[in-house]
Parts: structure tokens; sequence; C-alpha cells
């Protein structure tokens, strides 16, 4: 008998398999068309951040998971203790700890409501961003061989991951359950946003009048949207450079520079969010600025050209204290 | 067969059909799957993606026109849209290369637009920034400045305004002209905030230039062109898909049409097998037909399919009935219907209808079947009758020779041609005790182990090969490895065309008769080799045999006297009547034996002993006397000198002490009846030893007979001479009238004795001492009189020799209680008197007991303990202490192993030997061993004590004793050391081990400066010999600690403890044992 041609073979092997069902991956995500969100300078935080609970609560337990450093000695929540702003003071970080990381920690919290993660924002997204924190170059974190083994190796997490997604502990399945999580830390009802919606009429006077001066010192320039900022990358003094003053510019100063490799971007760092900024100094990537009001005044003098008064200072800092919202301490 | 090829067709119908199902499925299902859905869709992201892409370049414009509040929205907008356009990469998949090449010019050209966004939004930042600043600060320079200069700030700030809301070249001008205006020129000078407004105007006309640029970048960086690219490449890939699809679908039809062809293909094949297996099954129907054995094939279904003749014939009543088709069934009931005939076999067949089966059976005509009946494979079975009649015959043939074999009482073994056991039979198994399954197979060598049996062997197989006979007697072994003698017979067995297949071997147990033989050759070797004469004789008392000793003895060959009567012997010397008697005797009691005088052929006349036997047989009828005798004529000389011996001395020819102490007895007696004294001398040969010793034993004795002569020849014949011993002599002076007698007899004997002695070519002086004892003066008692003159005589020894002394009460008295104690030394060995004690040697430094030495001490049962410094030196000069030490070797021995029983520590014991004792056989190394031997006593367990002074003298035979019993691994112990004078050299020459420091060094240390500096001395030696060192009488803890600071490893003395009896010495060692003693003296 002649024998069957590989087309027709591949063709019988076709007709016996289970079609491949594509399993559309719907997330939901606020959406760019709301109203509030393309007609108000601030936009207040939504008030569901539209997690499944299962990945959430996974990724929460992996966030505060130190069996993913390497001497399993620290989580996640280290450096970004969600209960206190979502970013650690680097200096009080332990030595051994302190010398990884480089730059000042951003916060967690909100951080799904950036246009990239990052000071330089080298992540696009905060799957990426998980990527970042645990190779092993990072020395923060074992690398994802060693963490896959130690996951498969813990049964709480082998009968875990899969309930939750139906296989064993794999890179994947981690990176997304801890950005699952993390896009759940954000800070609803803040005082200002309720203001905005019209609940709190009687919000400090300080703060509206620290926000109409945020109007009026064109901030809101950069810092608009639902994180007051985070959506595009800027130069750290619009109107004079803020690094003149420095005798030593590091690596790490060059900002987008070292993302992009285009000129341009030297000196250019994503806009911070100020969401939360009142629970996480130190300011700026290198954290240069110890307090907010130092941050101010730093700030201004950069973008405007010239120092504000202590008074605005005291009612800017008011305006950013009213921002800050509450965050959700089960994580939905 | 047939059921084979068909399920052969069955199954490949089925594979050409499911082959065929198949083909039909995969002919109408869709050739590439989904790819019009996949075509769908990507034109469908693709005009999504041209919406966003429109909607972002709206909002970029609005924001340029800072239209936008915040950037969230445009920043989610241009993230959705970076995403729809990577996700276009995926759509395309692994697809073709142009088409991929397409979309990464895209994805590159999104980026690029991307990227001048978010330089559009930071610029766009600045200018809003600006713009929302400026009122501020044009406010805050109010104050400064005059209303001319503040209505210019107000136009500049309007002029600003309107260039951002409609950026125009008019407005430009304007705002170019204001700020060249002479009165800002002016306020330039001035330091404030007119400049920082300037400066920030300037910046935001520099920003908007910059943004116009940008926005120019961005609209050209559109990536609509590439997306056109991407949308042509993308219709293009999908026409070539198509164009490959409908190619499959022919070649797929050209498919469906070769494996029609094949299917016929394989119908053609398929017909030409059945064909040939049509034309199969008629050869296999001949071929049975042809066969002499029946043959009949039954199908699954139990039909007939076919069968042969022969088949029939075998069964003349189914005959009729077989034909293809008909059934199992029918034909069993045709063969039950005849059961009488047919046995019913086909029942028992049906019975194990699922097996292959063979059954036997007999026709009516005497002729045997045998069926075989075989399943078939495909399910059937084939039956095949085999007429077994002549193998029946030869069998039963067969089966009565062997049970001929079986039952015979020989052993069998057939073997094959390499000699392995085919067969034994049962009487095999009987003698050789193995069971046939056990030498099943094995070569029957096994039988015969043995280098001698091997060369048999050879031998049986040389001659067994060539096709003979082989008979002989050989040696078997049985299973349990008791041995027999077997006659052997092995013989080929051949087949028909002479070739040897088989062997043979017919074994027969002829042990008994073997031994019988034995016996009988070794009865008459026994015969032939006795010294005893032996004649046989039959019931007429006529001789039969005699044996070669008769010859001997008698002289008369065998010849002479067979069939004569035995008393041709006779000498004359028995009476008829002692003959008569010898008969009667020998008749009642069946043996007979006395001393008889017999006369040789020589006509000399003997004594012998004779002894007769008579032989019965089994009746009880005499039918044989045996008469065995030996001349005895040596035997009674023998026994004649053996008397004398015992009464008199070999050497001198005079009487003994034994005889001498008759004589005594008997001169009392008559000198009681008589009346008459006489006198007792006792004579010692002074210096006789010396003598001995310097001419040898031979000169000695000679001198001794020389001596006895001439002390026979002073005597009368009615005096009594006799030795006593070596040199002593007595003399029975009968008729003494007064002492004076004796004392001229004693002055003769002492000058006669003092003359010089001719010893061959030598001459030799001695003396003579003389004891004197008088009857009746001294005593009436024969033995008491012996001891006076003993007595008498140790005087007259100790009074310088060669004088004669008469018995003296007083003076002999110290002496007679020393010979007593000698006496009762002598008995006190036999009777238990003596008993040993133990003193404890120790460590200096722990104190633990390593050692005892032991000493023997008398307790006489009248006169209590004495001390061994009195009856040592008495058992020396007695001759006792080889006795004695040997005594205290043994049960020291003993000693010691009844403490090993009882699991002491180990410890060792030392004995004293004495110089005496050297010299003594019993002392010799290999008596020491085998008393140690037989109490089990280690050798490092015993030490022998010898004193210092023993080594000085014969060194030669010392050294000899030593080295045998340190061979033995005994150590020797010096005791008394420094009393004497031996020297560096005797202790390297002699392997001693250990010293002992006499008590009298000991007793005076510390004090005694000399005693110190000796002890130092020795114990200086000994470190340097390598020597271990006990110091003796240690009495006091001043003495131990002297010792112990000088390094003197052992101590022994009464500050540890005094010697014990053996009980209370295993306390002691039980008590001063911390651990396992070192057992080093």
């Amino acid at each position: 008998m002649k024998p069957l041609s590989p087309l027709l073979f591949g063709t019988l092997l076709l007709l016996f398999c289970p079609p491949i069902s594509a399993q559309a991956q719907t997330e939901e995500r606020p959406s760019a068309d709301q109203s509030p969100a393309t007609t108000q300078i601030i936009v207040p935080v939504p008030q569901r951040h539209g997690q499944a609970p299962a990945k959430a609560a996974l990724g929460k337990q992996l966030f505060n998971e130190p069996l993913l450093s390497p001497d399993r000695s620290a989580s996640c929540a280290t450096c970004h203790p969600v209960d206190s702003g979502g970013a650690k003071n680097r200096r009080s970080l332990p030595e051994t700890q302190r010398r990884r990381v480089k730059l000042d920690i951003p916060s967690v919290i909100n951080s799904r409501f950036n246009l990239s993660q990052s000071w330089d924002g080298r992540a696009p997204d905060l799957e990426t961003q998980v990527d970042e924190c645990l190779q092993p170059e990072s020395q923060t974190a074992a690398g994802w061989p060693a963490i896959e083994r130690r996951l498969r190796d813990n049964p709480e997490y082998l009968r875990a991951f899969h309930r939750v997604y139906g296989t064993e502990p794999r890179a994947e399945q981690v990176r997304d359950a801890l950005a699952s999580y993390q896009r759940t830390l954000i800070s609803t009802n803040s005082p200002f946003d309720r203001w905005l919606r019209g609940e709190n009429p009687h919000l400090d006077a300080n703060a509206v009048a620290g926000y109409h001066l945020f109007l009026d010192y064109g901030c809101a320039a950069c810092h608009n949207g639902i994180n007051v900022g985070g959506n595009l990358y800027s130069y750290l003094g619009a109107y004079g450079d803020s690094f003149e003053g420095r005798g030593r510019k590091r690596p790490s100063d060059l900002g987008r520079f070292n993302v992009t490799g285009n000129p341009d971007d030297r000196f250019v760092f994503k806009v911070p969010g100020l969401r939360m900024a009142s629970a996480s100094a130190p300011y700026f990537h290198d954290g240069s600025a110890a307090t907010l009001n130092e941050a101010i005044e730093t700030m201004t003098f950069y973008q405007l050209g010239r120092k504000i008064s202590a008074e605005d200072v005291r009612m800017l800092v008011a305006f950013i204290v009213s921002l800050a919202g509450e965050i959700p301490r089960d994580g939905q | 067969m047939t059921g084979d090829v068909d399920r052969f067709f069955v199954t490949l119908r089925i594979a050409a059909l499911i082959g065929l199902c198949c083909l039909s499925l995969s002919a109408c299902a869709p050739a590439v799957p989904g790819t019009t859905n996949d075509h769908q869709n990507v034109g469908e992201n693709l005009a999504k993606l041209v919406q966003t892409d429109q909607s972002l370049d709206n909002m970029t414009l609005r924001l340029v026109n800072l239209q936008l509040p915040n950037l969230d929205g445009i920043t989610e907008l241009s993230r959705q849209f970076r995403l729809a356009s990577q996700r276009l990469r995926q759509d395309m998949g692994l697809r073709e290369a142009d088409l991929l090449e397409a979309v990464n010019n895209y994805l590159q050209r999104v980026d690029l637009k991307l990227e001048i966004l978010e330089r559009i939004k930071f610029q766009a930042a600045i200018l809003r920034n600006s713009l929302s600043y400026l009122p501020k600060a044009v406010e805050s320079v109010q104050p400064e400045v005059d209303a001319q200069q503040q209505a210019l700030m107000q136009a500049i700030l309007v002029s600003v305004q309107q260039h951002n809301l409609l950026p125009s070249p008019r407005h430009r001008l304007e705002l170019h002209q204001l700020l060249q205006d002479p009165a800002l020129t002016a306020l330039k000078h001035q330091e404030g905030g007119v400049n920082h407004i300037l400066f920030h105007v300037h910046t935001n006309l520099a920003v908007r230039d910059r943004l116009d640029r940008l926005l120019a970048e961005y609209f050209e960086a559109a990536p609509a062109h590439e997306l056109r690219t991407l949308h042509i490449a993308h219709a293009h890939y999908f026409e070539r898909l198509a164009d490959r699809t409908r190619l499959q679908n022919m070649e797929l039809v050209g498919l469906v049409i070769a494996l029609f062809i094949g299917l016929l293909l394989t119908l053609l094949h398929l017909r030409r097998a059945n064909q040939l297996a049509r034309s199969t099954f008629e050869k296999l129907r001949d071929a049975v037909e042809s066969t002499t054995e029946g043959f009949a094939l039954f199908d699954a279904n139990n039909h007939l399919v076919l069968n042969n003749r022969r088949f029939g014939e075998h069964y003349p009543w189914l005959r009729d009935h077989l034909k293809p088709g008909v059934s199992w069934q029918t034909l069993e009931q045709l063969d039950s219907a005849n059961a009488a005939e047919s046995q019913g076999y086909l029942s028992r067949l049906s019975a194990h209808a699922g097996d292959d089966r063979q059954i036997t059976c007999r026709l009516p005509d005497e002729r045997w079947l045998q069926i075989s009946q075989n399943r078939t494979q495909d399910g059937g079975r084939a039956l095949i009758q085999v007429d077994i009649s002549t193998a029946k015959h030869t069998e039963d043939q067969l089966r009565r020779l062997s049970r001929a074999v079986e039952q015979s009482p020989v052993g069998v073994t057939i073997t094959d041609r390499r000699g392995q056991i085919l067969y034994v039979n049962p009487h095999f198994e009987e003698i050789t005790g193995f069971l046939a399954e056990e030498v099943m197979g094995r070569d029957p060598r096994f039988l015969t182990p043995g280098e001698a049996s091997q060369k048999l062997n050879r031998e049986i197989w040389r001659t067994i090969r060539s096709g003979k006979q082989w008979r002989g007697e050989m040696r078997n072994c049985r299973k349990d490895e008791s041995t027999f003698w077997a006659s052997v017979s092995i013989s080929p067995v051949r087949d028909r065309s002479g070739n040897v297949r088989e062997f043979v071997a017919v074994t027969e147990d002829i042990t008994v008769r073997k031994e019988t033989e034995e016996q009988l050759s070794l009865s008459a070797a026994v015969l032939a080799a006795t010294t005893e004469a032996i004649a046989v004789t039959d019931e007429d008392n006529r001789i039969v045999m005699v044996n070669p000793a008769f010859t001997r003895i008698t002289g008369y060959e065998a010849n002479d006297v067979l069939g004569s009567n035995p008393s041709m012997l006779s000498s004359g010397r028995q009476t008829p009547a002692f003959y008569r008697e010898m008969w009667q005797d020998l008749y009642a009691s069946g043996h007979w034996e006395n001393e008889i005088w017999n006369r040789r052929k020589d006509g000399e006349i003997y004594p012998e002993w004779l002894s007769l036997t008579l032989v019965r047989d089994k009746q009880g009828q005499p039918v044989n006397h045996i008469a065995v005798f030996s001349d005895i004529s040596h035997r009674k000389e023998a026994e004649e000198k053996i008397r004398w011996q015992a009464q008199y001395d070999a050497l001198t020819g005079l009487p003994n002490r034994y005889l001498f102490r008759d004589r005594l007895s008997r001169a009392v007696a008559s000198a009681e009846r008589s009346g008459l004294p006489f006198a007792l001398l006792h004579i010692d040969l002074d210096r006789f030893k010396l003598v001995n010793d310097s001419f040898g034993h031979q000169l000695g004795d000679d001198l001794l007979a020389q001596a006895a002569d001439r002390i026979n020849r002073l005597l009368r014949a009615t005096d009594t001479v006799a030795r006593l011993g070596a040199d002593e002599f007595a003399i029975i002076l009968t008729d003494v009238e007064s002492e004076k007698t004796a004392a001229t007899v004693s002055d003769h004997l002492i000058r006669e004795l003092s003359r010089a002695f001719s010893l061959e070519t030598q001459q030799a002086f001695i003396g003579a001492s003389i004891g004197i004892s008088l009857y009746p003066a001294d005593s009436d008692d024969p033995a008491t009189l012996i001891r006076f003159a003993d007595l008498a005589l140790h005087r007259a020894k100790a009074a310088g020799r060669g004088v004669y002394c008469f018995y003296h009460p007083e003076t002999d008295g110290y002496v007679g209680r020393r010979m007593q104690l000698e006496i009762e030394l002598r008995s006190a060995l036999d009777g238990n008197q003596f008993h040993l004690q133990f003193q404890p040697i120790v460590n200096a430094e722990t104190g633990y007991m390593h050692g005892a030495e032991c000493l023997l001490r008398w307790n006489h049962p009248k006169m209590g303990p004495i001390s061994p410094a009195t009856f040592i030196p008495l058992a020396e000069e007695g001759g006792l202490m080889p006795s004695i030490g040997l005594w205290v070797l043994q049960n020291a021995c003993a000693q010691l192993a009844r403490w090993r029983e009882m699991a002491l520590p180990p410890f060792y014991v030392s004995v004293n030997v004495s110089a005496r004792q050297l010299n003594d056989p019993k002392m010799a190394p290999k008596h020491i061993e085998r008393i140690m031997r037989a109490y089990g006593i280690p050798a490092k367990l015993l030490v022998l004590e010898i004193t210092e002074s023993v080594l000085i003298g014969n060194s030669d035979r010392i050294r000899q004793w030593i080295d045998g019993v340190r061979r033995l691994g005994i150590r020797i112990s010096l005791d008394d050391f420094g009393t004497g004078y031996s020297s560096l050299a005797y202790l390297k020459r002699f392997p001693v081990s250990t010293l002992k420091i006499d008590r009298s060094f000991v007793k005076d240390l510390p004090d005694d400066p000399n005693d110190a500096s000796l002890t130092e001395a020795i114990l200086a030696i000994a470190r340097s010999l390598k020597l271990n060192v006990i110091a003796e009488g240690v009495e006091t803890p001043e003495q131990v600690e002297f010792l112990r600071r000088r390094g003197c490893p052992c101590l022994q003395g009464f500050h540890f403890s005094r010697p014990l009896d053996p009980d209370q010495l295993a306390r002691f060692v039980t008590e001063n044992t911390g651990r396992l003693a070192d057992t080093t003296p």
C-alpha cells in the first residue's frame, strides 16, 4: 500500500484534535472615554479595582513571601509596605538590602494608573515590572528557576496555583498574580476625591486653596489625571537644570535616556503621581528631598524659575495630603 | 489452515474499510480550517487600528491645542494603540517573511509615533504650565511697575494667550512687536518679576515652535502607509494560502484514487490466495489419504472436515458415517452404541475437548491403537490413530525383562555411550544407598573416588570402548561414604548396526566374601607369624595342620607330622593318668592348659605351656582339637634369675637389703634361741662418690665388686655380708664375745678397704666408716639395730671418716632426732601434711596485686608447724627435694587452676625451684610442660624462682634448663639477689626476667646507707638490662616510700600481706585489683 502522504496524515490528526478555544483574556480596566476622566484635571480614583479575588489573594500572599528572595530574607513588601504608603525610605533599609536598591523606592499604590513603571519607565506594565524585580541580576530575588522550584516544593502554593490557575507554579502565573494584586492597590475615597465628587464640602480650606495654587502655578500641567501625575515623562526642571546644582551626576540621573538611548531623553523622568506623596517620603528619583515641603520648594523653583512663599508651600502640602485615600486592606 | 486464511482476509478487508472511512472524512473536512476566520479577524483588527490611530491623532491635536484637562485619556489611548499594534504581530503569527517584515515596519512606525507623542505631551505640559502661571506672574509684578508698563504686560499676556489659542503668523508678529517695545527694554534692566515673565513668554514661544515641529514629525511618522502595505501583504498571503489549500485538495483526491486501486489489488491478491489454499487443501487430503495412520480433522464447530480411509478401517462401526460435515456428536453417539467394541474412546476425548490428548485403546482384534487429539489453531481438532500393536508387544516384552532386572539380586546400571547413567535398578539403590533420581545423568565414577580408582576407571574404559566386556573387583563408595567391595561386570550394548549404544554394568556387593577372604588370609598370616606353636587335629586326633612355629619348636616339618597322632611328641614324663585327666577335662570344659614336658625331634626334652581347645560343629560334635603351646624353657630360666636378683645384689653377688633384713631377723631369732650376742656393722665407703664421678660408673662398679670381695674375705662363712645401697654394706657378725671382736673386725675392714684399688690402669683410694650396734646390748629389735648402726655410722662420718663408732645412746640422740625428722619428712608427703601459702606481690605504684609467691608449709601432726628453714635443708640432704619440689609445683598449678575457675583477675604464681631439683629429671622442662598442660595453666601465669647461687654451679646444664623453661614461655625470677656472687655477666648470660632483692637489704632501708646504695645499684642494673625487680620483706611504709621513689616496680612483704591461704588470697585479689592486673612480674 502506498504510504499516506504527510499532508493527509496531518489532516487526519487535525480531525481528531479538539478545537482550541480562543480564551479571550478580558480584564476590566478603567475606560479612557469616561467623561470625568477626560473633562477634569484631577480625576477621582475609581471605587473598584475589578480584579479576580482569587488571583489577587494569591498575589498578596506572594507579595509578602520571603521565599522569593535569594536568602529568603525579604519579600516585595519589605520595600513596598502597603500599609505605610507602599514605599519604604531607602535609607531605612538594612545595609545589605539598601545596597541592592539604586533609586528611591516608588510606591506600589496606584501604580496601575502610571503610563509605565519605575522612574525611567523601563517597564511598560506591572507584569514587566514584576519580571524586572524578580530577575536575579536585581539581586533582590532568587530568579525564576529557583522561585518556581521553591513554590513547587511548597505544598500550600502547589495547591493554591492549581486552584487558581489549574497548573503548577510557573513564572507566568506568578507574574500574573503579583500584577493582579498590585492592581488592587488603589487609594479610594480620598478627602479631595470626595470633595470633587461633591460628597465632602468641608474639605480643609488650606487644601482647597492649595488646589487652586496647584492649578495657578501650572503644577497640574504635569500632575493631572487619576494619579495626579504618572502619565507623562518630563524634565525635572522645565525652566532650569535641576542637576546643575549637583556636583556629580550618576548614571541613574540620566533617567529615560537609559531606556530609549535618545539624547533628548537625558534627565527625563516619569512624572510621579502625587496621590500617596504625603506618605512616601523622601522625594525625587534619588530621594534628595527629605520632606514634602522641601520637595515642593525644589519643584516650584526649578519649574517656575523662582521661589514661592512658605504660605503657598503650606497650602500646597495641605492639598497633597488631601489626595491620599484609603487603601483596601484585604485587596478587595 | 483455511481458518487462518479466512481470518487474514477478513482482517484485510476491515483495514481497507477503515482506510476508506478515514479518507472520506478527511476529504470532507476543510483543508485549512480557520484560515478564513483568521483573515477576517486580521481585517477587522486592522480596521480598528486605523480607527484608534485616528482617535489618537484627534486627541493629540486637542492636546496641542491645550484642550485636554488631563493626560490620562491620551495616555490610555496610546497604550491601547500600542497594544493593538503589537497584537497584530500575534495575529500574523508565524507566517511568511514579507508579512512579518511589513508588521515590523509598521510597529517601528508606531513606536516612533508614540515616542513623538510622549514628547508632545511633555512640551504641551510645559506650555500649559507657563500659560497657567503667566497671569499669576503678571499679577505679582503689578506693585513693581507703573500703569503703562502694566498695560504692556497685560497686552503681552493677552497676545501670548491669543497666540496659544489660535497660533497664526499675525499673532506671533504682534507678540514680537510687543516684546520689542522700548518700555519693556527699559524694564529689562531692572531685576525682578518682569524678566521672569519675559523668560516664561520666551519659553512659551520656543515650546510652541518645538510643539509645531513635533506635531509635523508626529504626522509624518503616521504609520498609515505601513498599515496599508501590511494590509496588502496580508491579502497576498491569504491568496497564496487559498492556492495551497486547493492544491492539497487535489492531492487528496489523487490519494483516494490510489487507495481504491490499492484495495482492488488487495482483493485480487486475496482471490489468488484463496485458490492457493484450496489446492493446498487437496494436496493435504491426498497426503493424509496415503499415510498409514488414521487421520480425521474436525473444524471448530465439531464437523468433520476431512478423514482418510484408514481412519474408517480402524473403526468399522463408524466407517459408513464418515463423510465431511458429519458432526462429532453423531459419531460419538455411534461410538457409544458400539461401546463393547469401541470402548467409547470418542467420549473419552470429548471429556478433554479443550486439550491436546493422547489415549490408547485395544481393539477387539487384539490390536492396539494410540489416538492423539490435537487442537488446531482455529479451534478444531485433528485425530490421528497410530497402530502401536508391535510397539505394545515389544513394550510387554520389555516390561517382563525389566521386571527381571528390577528384581535382580545384583545391581544393574545402564549408561549411555558417554557413561552417563540412564538407569539403575532397585538393588543398585540398596547396595549404594543412592536413589535412582540422584544418580541419573551422572557418571558412575562418583562411586569410585580416589587416585587408584581413576587408574582403574581408565582401564575399564579402554576395555569397554574397544567393545569388550570388563570384569573385575573394585572398591565402591556408598552415599554415606562407607565403602564396599563390588564385583563388577561391564559390557557394551550394541544396536542393530553394531555400534555401541549403551553400557550395562552388573554390580554385586562382595564385601562379605571379600572380608571373609581377607579374614582368612589374615588368620593364615597370624598363624604363620605367631611364636606359639599351633597344631590342629581332627576328630580322630590326627594332625591336620601345624604352623611354622610348631616346626621351630619341635623340629618336625609339617610333612613329618601330618596325619600322625600328637602323642609322638610325648616325652614320657607325664603319666598316662595325666593324659587321661587331660582328655577328660578337655571334653568336659572345651579347654585345657598346663605345663607339660615334650620331646623335640632331636630328642631334647623341654617344657612347654600347652593350651588345648576343643572345636565342635554346630551339632555339638567334636571336629577338631587345637593345640597351642610355647617353649617355656627360657622363661623358666628367667624366673630363676629374677628370684635371685630379688635377693642378691647383681654387682657384688651379695644379699641385698631385703635378704639382709630377712637374715637379720633370722639372726635375732637364732640368737634368742642360742643366747649368743652378735654385732651389726654398717659400712659406708668414703669418697666413693668422688671415684664414681671421676672414673665413671663402670670403674665405680668395678671398685664396689672388689670392695665386696675384700669384705667377704675377712669374714667367716657364718657371717652375713649384704650390700644395702650404693656404697653401703652391712655385716652380721655372729658369736661376738665382746665389743672388741667387733672393733677388731672393723679395724681390719677399714684397713683392708683403705688399700689401693686397681681399676684397669689406674689406682683409686677410698676409705670406710663403720657404725656398730650390738645384740642384745643395744636392742633386740632388728629395725632398731639397723637404725642404731646407722646413727653410729653418721657419727663416725662426722668424726672425720675412716673410723668406726659404736652406737652411743646419748651422743646419737640429736642425730636421731634429725633422722627422725627426715623419716617423718618422707611420710609427710604421703600423709598430706604439707600445704601451700601464697604471699602477694604488688605493684609499687598502684598497690594492685600482680602475683604471689608460693610458699611450702609443713604442719606436723604432733610437732605442729615446722619452719621451712628446718625441714628444707633436711629434705635436700635426704634427697627428698625433687619429690617435694614436684609436689609443690603440681599443687601450685592445681591451686592456680582453681583460682582461674573462680574467674579472679589473672595473676601469676612464682614457685621456688631448688638447685637440687634442676638436676632432677622430674623437673625437666618437658615435665613442667606436662604439668602445666594437665592443669591448663598458661605459661605466662607461672614463674619459677631460682636462687642466685644456682647460676654459679654447673652452668651448662643450668643454662639448658633455663633455656628449656623459657622456651615454654615460663619466666625465671632470680631469688635472693645480692647475696651471692653473681656478676653482671651471669645476668646477661641467663635469660632471667626478674630480680628479687633479698630481704636482708630491705630490712634496714632506708636508714642503712650501704643497703640503700646497694638497692639503688640493683635497680639501676635491672633498668639497664630491662629486668623487672621485686623487693622482698617490705614491712614499713618508709621502705615502701623509699623503694617506690627509687623506681622499684614490685614489692612483697608483711606491709602488704603475710603469706595467705588460697581462699584468703582470693579475697585479697578481689580487694586489691581495681582493674585487670598487669601480670608482668
